[in-house]
């Protein structure tokens, strides 16, 4: 943004990160983006929760602040990442940034040092966002699909039960007093093992199952609503029977099942079907989306973009296909605000400056390592639902961590960039 | 510390004040009296030539939520940097622009206040999180209610008003939000249960009730928790031809009870004229002058590029065809409400959009108190907020409008009575309309004047006989008594607030929703409550 001389307009404000205090009756799960609540007293049933918690950390390297490989003092860490910042043109910002606290401050910091901000995850929601912004799309919240819907269509495969473990309770099952809902039937719509599909069905679930490669799915449901409806009563095809009968259609899923090149086209034409659908039904899609969906939030009210974003002041380049990547002078800041980040995520291989809970002894040691707290466990933090429809101030109540006692990523961001700053 | 400011003209007309050279006085933050003489004056400011106004007031424009960020997250080809040129308000990078370009932007016409008109309740802790990323503006919001399955399920089934009262009192505390907004009363709903179209006293499909029904038991809900904005209403039928109808209906149905109708431009279409769509602009405009129980914002449509931003999703969905670019996002939302967007381009030459700019004007034209009619563009519906010194100049300046005018479809001259309205807006009638009107109407004591008492925003602006040059560009704004901008510069940045209701009603509703919550949402009570709204982001 420039005025009218043509200079660039410096951030004249001062970007002061809060911190939430909810005052919550239940402790709320951070691990996924479905933000499941439960009682503090009462260990919540979660494979993924199961999983993390059990997870041997036997291996982490000792969370302590470190330059070039050596423990220092939190101060000189801080110090001697605002050298590399200073010295360098650009910076280039990756990791698990799962909190609006710390999206904040990432944009925040990268705004007073000149930063390429690209957190892990987008990777699977660029293959929605970019079908979004060239067709756009119909879709419905979790609470809507829950209360409402008679028919819910889940595409994919087992791997979105495993992202998402608990979404037969919070989703799939009808509410208690649902009288709106005579009936809901799942269509468990492509290669599901039959393992998933007991589960489903021992949960209560009424489950019809269609194996189908997921690549073909969306060319399969305008072939199967084709028909017009009274064909499509009579016909011997039962998918395209449920889909005429159905009051309240929703189909669910998340671009993480999606790996074929191109998966934004497949989206898209997904959204496409919706749409034509709803000139005669009541239909719509709920895409799950993962951990990033609080930075793209975040990112888009402050830049006016979702991510991969080129920040220098509160002047804004749009990447979506990342073509201002560059090698060359930068520093590679990776932030970590959670344990569950990926291990082998290829943003931790080159880092310059690491700010994490923890450190493995897989991962190649950075320049600066300086450990944090986790959001969401050794503080309140805010978050975005998977449907980015609802944030929610959660706090986990049942761990006892050991990363309580370091600073919050937001606190460590707030400190640096200040030498290079405006 | 005391500020002076001398040598300019107060225009300032809520107490009857008259347009003079007068100094006014900020200390810590507020307007003060006249100090004793031999007080010592710290900063002093002459500003001979000047006219100072108190911080305009946004009281309706979209600036924070989930569809705005839907918005801008649609619409990314549109962010390009313009180049500048002094002589004209240069366009914004979007539509929609992100919260730094919009904080700043509004506070170069001289805004400090902005209110977003349509917060859907669970969505409701995103809004303030985002309006507290807007720098330097005093920020709220009004709840949208009125097409909830949990509110339509106890309307059908006869539940006692005072109930209603108690849900409105508990929503409006929970969600800290300053007033109630009604969106298309039952037609989001019922756009969920595939009905595409309900008029005021359509039945609903499955809850069996009516928008009349909606309406008057929440318009009875506000007057009875004394909120002091009225319903705010977004009536049924949004850009039908032949809606005045919809509209006359939906100012009956609250049956004299206190009301606003919301970008009313859109909702005062006759079906008369070469085209079957006409204005009824005067219909309207009789029954706002015949009643001070009444109110309007106009929305008014302003030429070019724009998105349309709405919770209207039965509506939206219906105009879909019209998107330019044509995408379009529609979302049901958490068994409340929905929203559509939808791009769009206003074009000066089109019989429809040229009728629609010239209705907006008939409207603040007719309606005869500058009390009851209040300067919007439903931004970005109408237009972007950017156009508020254009429209200025339409009101202030009759030639002006007219040369515009005879730009228009030729049919328009059949059906619109805009030429023969040669009323010209004043200079305090246009610091009502921004200012004083909007602060009454939302019952903000301390904003929209220059009394002592009041909070020390005050912009001023050097005189010109071009309307918009004066109102697009201010040469200082003060904030809390801080001088922070000045001809073109930011100088630093302010505390802010989130203004919201606090009505008294039974708390023990709380009870009688916690057993039923889970049947609705996914998320508990305790989660969706918003304990405090973290608004002072020093910016």
């Amino acid at each position: 943004m420039q005025n009218a001389q043509g200079k660039r307009l410096r951030l004249a404000f001062e970007i002061r990160i809060y911190y939430p205090q909810p005052k919550l009756a239940v402790a709320i799960c951070t691990y996924c983006s479905l933000l499941c609540e439960f009682h503090p007293s009462e260990p919540l049933a979660c494979s993924l929760r199961s999983k993390i918690l059990s997870r041997d950390s036997s291996e982490d390297v000792v969370p302590v602040p470190r330059i070039d490989g050596h423990e220092t003092t939190f101060d000189e860490a801080i110090s001697f990442a605002n050298q590399l910042l200073a010295d360098r043109n650009r910076s280039h910002i990756s990791g698990a940034i799962r909190s609006v606290e710390a999206a904040r401050a990432v944009l925040a910091l990268a705004s007073r040092v000149g930063a390429y901000v690209d957190p892990t995850g987008s990777d699977d929601a660029f293959k929605t966002i970019l079908a979004i912004q060239r067709q756009g799309m119909m879709t419905a919240s979790m609470s809507e699909v829950r209360f409402r819907s008679d028919c819910i269509v889940l595409i994919g495969d087992d791997r979105l039960l495993q992202s998402f473990p608990r979404l037969i309770e919070i989703l799939l099952q009808r509410p208690k007093s649902s009288p709106q809902i005579a009936r809901r039937r799942i269509i468990a719509l492509g290669p599901w093992t039959s393992e998933v599909v007991a589960r489903l069905r021992n949960a209560g679930l009424d489950v019809s199952t269609i194996d189908i490669q997921v690549l073909s799915i969306p060319q399969s449901l305008f072939q199967w609503s084709r028909c017009n409806e009274e064909s499509m009563t009579k016909s011997s095809n039962l998918v395209s029977r449920w889909l005429c009968e159905a009051r309240y259609l929703s189909l669910v899923w998340s671009a993480t099942i999606i790996d074929q090149p191109q998966a934004d086209l497949w989206v898209e034409r997904l959204f496409q079907w919706i749409v034509q659908r709803n000139n005669s039904h009541r239909c719509v899609g709920l895409p799950l989306s993962g951990g990033y969906v609080t930075f793209q939030q975040v990112c888009t009210w402050i830049t006016g973009f979702p991510g991969r974003v080129l920040v220098d002041g509160d002047a804004f380049t749009y990447d979506p296909y990342r073509n201002l990547l560059s090698d060359q002078a930068i520093v590679r800041l990776h932030i970590d605000e959670t344990t569950i980040a990926d291990e082998s995520a290829a943003g931790r291989q080159q880092s310059t400056i690491v700010i994490a809970p923890k450190l493995h002894e897989r991962n190649p040691m950075p320049r600066v390592f300086i450990p944090c707290s986790v959001a969401g466990i050794d503080q309140p933090a805010t978050f975005f639902r998977a449907d980015a429809a609802v944030a929610i101030e959660a706090m986990d109540c049942q761990l006892n961590s050991s990363t309580k006692r370091f600073m919050s990523v937001p606190a460590i961001l707030e400190r640096l960039g200040v030498a290079k700053g405006c | 510390m005391l500020t002076r400011l001398t040598g300019a003209q107060l225009c300032d007309p809520q107490f009857g004040t008259p347009t003079e050279v007068r100094d006014l006085y900020l200390e810590n933050g507020t307007v003060v009296a006249t100090p004793d003489k031999g007080r010592r004056v710290d900063h002093e400011y002459k500003l001979d030539g000047r006219v100072l106004m108190a911080g305009a007031i946004d009281m309706h424009t979209h600036i924070g939520g989930g569809k705005v960020n839907l918005a801008r997250l649609l619409l990314p080809e549109r962010a390009r940097i313009e180049k500048t040129d002094e002589s004209i308000i240069r366009p914004l990078s979007s539509p929609v622009p992100g919260t730094w370009e919009t904080g700043r932007r509004y506070l170069e016409m001289g805004y400090t206040t902005c209110f977003e008109p349509a917060i859907l309740p669970a969505n409701a802790r995103h809004a303030h999180l985002e309006m507290a990323d807007i720098p330097w503006l005093d920020t709220g919001g009004y709840l949208m209610l009125g097409n909830e399955d949990l509110l339509l399920e106890w309307i059908s089934k006869g539940v006692p008003q005072r109930q209603i009262n108690d849900y409105v009192g508990w929503m409006l505390t929970a969600h800290r939000c300053l007033a109630v907004k009604v969106v298309n009363a039952g037609g989001i709903n019922a756009f969920k249960f595939n009905q595409r179209f309900l008029d005021v006293d359509d039945v609903h499909p499955e809850y069996r009730i009516t928008p009349r029904q909606i309406l008057c038991t929440l318009a009875e809900a506000i007057d009875t928790l004394g909120i002091a904005h009225p319903l705010h209403v977004h009536c049924s039928n949004l850009g039908v031809p032949g809606n005045i109808a919809s509209t006359l209906a939906t100012i009956g149905a609250v049956e004299g009870r206190r009301l606003h109708i919301t970008h009313a431009q859109f909702h005062c279409y006759g079906k008369d004229g070469p085209h079957g769509f006409s204005s009824a602009a005067n219909q309207l405009a009789d029954r706002v002058n015949s009643s001070k129980q009444l109110s309007i914002d106009v929305g008014q449509v302003l030429f070019g590029q724009t998105v349309t931003i709405s919770g209207d999703t039965m509506h939206q969905f219906a105009h879909r065809k019209l998107a330019r670019p044509r995408k379009t996002i529609f979302q049901d939302l958490e068994c409340q409400a929905g929203c559509g967007v939808l791009p769009f381009r206003y074009r000066q030459s089109q019989y429809v959009h040229g009728l629609q700019w010239a209705i907006g004007l008939e409207l603040f034209l007719l309606v005869k108190s500058p009390y009851q009619v209040f300067l919007t563009t439903d931004h970005p519906n109408g237009a972007p907020f950017t156009g508020y010194p254009h429209l200025i100049r339409l009101l202030m300046d009759y030639d002006f409008r007219m040369s515009i005018f005879e730009q228009l479809h030729p049919d328009i001259k059949a059906t619109s009575q805009l030429p023969s309205l040669r009323r010209e807006y004043t200079l305090e009638e246009i610091a009502i309309l921004t200012r004083n009107g909007p602060a009454q109407i939302l019952g903000l004591s301390t904003q929209g004047h220059l009394q002592p008492g009041a909070s020390g925003d005050v912009v001023v602006y050097k005189q010109d006989s071009n309307q918009e040059s004066m109102f697009a560009r201010p040469e200082m704004v003060f904030r809390r008594g801080k001088l922070i901008y000045r001809n073109g510069e930011f100088l630093e940045g302010c505390d802010k607030v989130s203004f919201e209701a606090t009505p008294n009603f039974d708390t023990s509703i709380e009870r009688e929703l916690e057993k039923i919550w889970a049947n609705f949402y996914c998320q508990s009570m305790s989660a969706t409550k918003i304990g405090a709204v973290n608004a002072t982001q020093r910016y």
